[in-house]
């Protein structure tokens, strides 16, 4: 006979007061807020009936599982998603200097410059402030590929923040990479 | 861990010298910055509604999950994927034919004709030839809950759809290939009686798109291979992550 019911509830509603937060804020930065929290639920429930994998610690592994569920979600409209992610993109602002905790439109249009792939690194590094070893978890690669591309993708970061400036406020970033 | 380097990156008015300065440069632009704590008389009650779910799924239920039936959060979790299903329908309709067209429930089980505009064209994964598979002879009473640990732990896992139902064999037409040798061709032999319940617990139907993993050239039946939507879905996704 496994776990008795009580155990199980109790190791689900620690397990849950350590990840609802974050991981609602995990779905916050990638979705509209209605699909958020029915992703949440969603992922929620996953790690309900998995509670037995869910490994220690756990927050990363429940990321991969919110990632997948969200992507489940998104299937339909991914397409469309991406149309309106471009049309996102504004001219890049004139000034070069910012307040440390103001909001810095270059840096929007910079990771809208990378690859998918490389901002979402950027993402977890920064927004959910993964190590290189949980971010690996969170994608399901190895520690060594999310090291190695998270380095790539913060100097391509750099690369396009450089871009932006260069372009001095005339409109000119979009499409990016034709240096 | 790599320590990073730091190149020539050496532009104070950036602010972002070092990986500190750079992370807390992103922070500025993360959507989550300025989101409030969630209410937690609402997390309680999705807590609670989740853990009164059934951790058990049996194959004759799957076609209608009762677990998520008792909850608000999770019907309107449900309903998201139905909506995101007709989406995906009707923009692979679109498609000039390319995608095989995901199942659309019982009513396509009239169509006859099976869509096989990409039987030689560009199906991915699958190898020439003819994949065989049997059914098992028995199916257990109780199944356990589909997993993807499971799922990704087969020999072979692909998405197909059924163009044939003839005597003890069905035959599908693979559109993409999880994991293993899978042939463009697969057919999947059972004796009669194994027949049946193989085509109850799959509910394979002529038309129908499917999620098939076997080991052993033996289908998974239980809930691990079934019509290619909404919950089963999910956990091929997460069994094989693309």
């Amino acid at each position: 006979m496994p776990a008795t019911d009580a155990e199980r509830r109790e190791r689900f509603e620690a397990l849950a007061a350590e990840v609802v937060e974050p991981v609602r804020r995990y779905l916050v930065r990638r979705t509209d807020p209605d699909t958020a929290e029915d992703v949440l639920a969603d992922t929620l429930l996953v790690c309900w009936r998995r509670l037995d994998e869910v490994p220690e610690p756990s927050l990363p592994w429940v990321y991969g599982v919110a990632k997948n569920s969200l992507a489940n979600a998104q299937r339909g409209e991914r397409r469309q998603r991406r149309v309106t992610a471009r049309i996102a993109v504004v001219d890049p602002p004139p000034e070069a200097t910012r307040e440390a905790d103001e909001p810095d439109p270059r840096v929007s249009l910079a990771l809208a410059a990378l690859r998918k792939e490389e901002a979402e690194l950027l993402r977890l590094w920064a927004f959910e402030q993964l190590g290189p070893s949980e971010i690996a978890q969170a994608l399901e690669i190895t520690p060594n590929a999310a090291s190695i591309r998270l380095h790539r993708a913060r100097q391509k970061f750099v690369d396009e923040m450089r871009k932006i400036d260069a372009a001095g406020g005339h409109g000119q970033v979009e499409g990016g990479s034709d240096r | 861990m790599t320590e990073h380097h730091d190149d020539d990156t050496h532009t104070d008015r950036h602010g972002f010298d070092t990986d500190d300065e750079l992370r807390a440069l992103l922070r500025t632009a993360d959507p989550a910055r300025t989101l409030a704590p969630a209410d937690q008389a609402a997390v309680s009650e999705l807590l609670e509604d989740i853990m009164s779910t059934d951790l058990d799924a049996r194959p004759d239920t799957a076609e209608a999950t009762p677990r998520r039936g008792r909850t608000t959060w999770l019907v309107a979790a449900a309903a998201a994927t139905v909506i995101a299903g007709a989406a995906g329908l009707a923009l692979s309709a679109l498609d000039s034919g390319s995608d095989p067209a995901p199942s659309a429930g019982p009513s396509v089980e009239s169509s006859a004709t099976a869509p096989s505009a990409d039987a030689g064209g560009a199906t991915n994964g699958a190898t020439a030839g003819t994949t065989e598979l049997t059914a098992p002879t028995t199916t257990p009473g109780r199944c356990a809950a589909p997993s993807a640990p499971f799922i990704a732990a087969q020999q072979q896992a692909f998405e197909g759809t059924v163009t044939a139902i003839e005597g003890d064999r069905v035959t599908l037409q693979t559109s993409e290939v999880f994991t293993g040798e899978v042939g463009q061709t697969v057919v999947v032999d059972a004796p009669a009686a194994a027949m049946q319940s193989l085509i109850q617990s799959t509910q394979f139907e002529v038309g129908g798109t499917y999620l098939v993993s076997a080991t052993d050239g033996q289908v998974a039946v239980c809930g691990f291979s079934g019509r290619a939507d909404g919950e089963l879905q999910g956990i091929y996704d997460q069994a094989f992550p693309r």
